[in-house]
């Protein structure tokens, strides 16, 4: 089941976000750790969106929380453009390190800008789901698929490079 | 250390805060006798798993380190002043000195004024303090100094000072999986403090009931008198749940000593290690559950060297 929800493009909102997220993870039956991990994620994707990304005309950004057949899918929709998406946060920085630190807490990241829309989907999968993609080669380093024909894939490479830890 | 378990303790530092604040918050006063041995979370003043004092000032002492990279007195003061909800069960000494804050009295002269002028020894410092221990963790120095600027906003008194380096050291020990007890003894100043920590190292031998506990080290609105009873609760259980729950069991001031235990024990085992139970009930809203849990993220972030 897929649900949506439009929050005002403002900071405050990664907070609603996370409560959110921490609830559809639950219903999806996301393990401690990987909520945890999943809820962090949603909150960088969500500041990215509110400060580098452009809100929709109703000055709001689309959250989605969709179950998936392994886990919990996240999508966060904006109308910036695919760079914002992706703008790189020097580590030190206190928010926004955005895909660097997504990239290390889900199982999947997908980044896509299509129609003036950039969407950013993340996947975090069950533990037993996520051993069993592990084994069969799917999981391994944190995927980052670019779809279509946009973004530069040496400077997505480049931010999964730089991830801490 | 890993990435995620130190986010995941930084968390842990803040939410125990919160957790062991809001639980302790209905038995405020009460005789260890008259505590059960199983918390939940109760309804109580402004709810089931809502904040005190304690977790208030805690957020805004981390959001002002977060807007200036540091303690400055006069912001800090003013973000006291502005986060301060009566309802939230304020001491008659905070409040004046907030009071006098908003009247556009410098912090220090503001602190420096209570109790014909000796400032207060309340433990109104140390119970706020876990957001300096997320921000100065591995920074002994830095995490000292910055522990009294921030007690010294609201409390002159060198024993609530004392009292509050103690307790951010015993925090920051927990982060970087050092033994809080040890550190607390290490960085204790006063005499009051050394001496009660030091019983509280003695009693790790014989672990009395609550009761006992809270008779040897204390249990009162002071902060010489609280903060070791919160460290050995800690340094005596290793789960969450068994720390603050001893804690808040010890009677008195037990939102307190309750939030200052669960915030050692949860930045030692990491937030994941709070009872789900504990952390589905805390309060939510513009200032609730996940806007403490990205100040703790923040403040990690803000830390790393």
């Amino acid at each position: 089941m897929r649900r949506e929800t439009w929050l005002p493009a403002t900071a405050a909102s990664a907070g609603v976000a996370r409560s959110i997220v921490r609830q559809a993870a639950a219903e999806a039956g996301l393990e401690g750790e990987r909520t945890w991990d999943l809820v962090l994620a949603t909150t960088e994707a969500i500041s990215n969106a509110v400060r580098h990304g452009a809100a929709w005309p109703n000055d709001c950004i689309l959250l989605a929380t969709r179950r998936s057949p392994r886990g919990l899918q996240v999508e966060v929709w904006d109308l910036g453009t695919f760079d914002s998406a992706l703008a790189p946060a020097p580590l030190e920085a206190t928010s926004g390190r955005g895909m660097q630190i997504i990239a290390a807490l889900v199982d999947r990241l997908e980044v896509k800008h299509e129609d003036g829309r950039t969407l950013v989907r993340l996947e975090k999968r069950r533990g037993s789901d996520s051993r069993r993609a592990s084994a069969s080669g799917v999981r391994g380093a944190p995927c980052l698929r670019r779809a279509g024909a946009f973004g530069d894939r040496s400077r997505q490479g480049g931010a999964a490079r730089h991830l801490r830890g | 250390m890993p990435v995620r378990l130190e986010i995941d303790r930084a968390r842990g530092a803040l939410l125990g805060t919160f957790a062991g604040d809001a639980l302790g918050m209905p038995f405020e006063g009460a005789r260890p006798a008259a505590i059960p041995e199983r918390l939940v979370m109760l309804d109580a003043r402004l709810g089931r798993g809502t904040y005190t004092d304690d977790t208030e000032m805690a957020i805004a002492l981390a959001e002002s380190l977060l807007e200036r990279g540091g303690i400055n007195a006069q912001a800090l003061g003013r973000a006291f002043a502005d986060a301060h909800d009566p309802r939230r069960g304020y001491g008659p000494g905070t409040t004046e000195v907030l009071r006098l804050i908003r009247s556009g009295v410098h912090p220090h002269d503001a602190a420096g004024s209570l109790f014909a002028g000796e400032g207060s020894r309340g433990n109104g410092a140390a119970m706020r303090v876990a957001p300096v221990a997320v921000r100065y963790a591995g920074d002994t120095a830095g995490l000292a100094k910055a522990a009294q600027d921030s007690a010294r906003v609201t409390h002159a008194h060198p024993l609530a000072v004392d009292a509050a380096v103690v307790q951010a050291t015993a925090i920051a020990a927990a982060l970087v999986g050092e033994a809080p007890l040890d550190a607390a003894l290490a960085a204790a100043t006063t005499d009051e403090l050394r001496g009660r920590l030091t019983k509280a190292a003695r009693l790790l031998d014989s672990r009395p009931p609550p009761a006992e506990a809270a008779a040897a080290l204390g249990n009162q609105p002071t902060g010489h008198e609280s903060v070791p009873a919160a460290i050995y609760s800690a340094a005596a259980h290793d789960s969450v749940e068994a720390a603050t729950t001893f804690a808040v069991r010890c009677g008195g001031d037990t939102d307190t000593i309750g939030a200052m235990a669960g915030a050692i024990a949860a930045a030692r085992a990491g937030a994941s290690a709070i009872p789900s139970g504990w952390l589905e009930a805390l309060e939510e809203g513009p200032k609730g559950r996940s806007h403490v849990e990205m100040l703790a993220e923040r403040l990690a972030a803000a830390g790393v060297r």
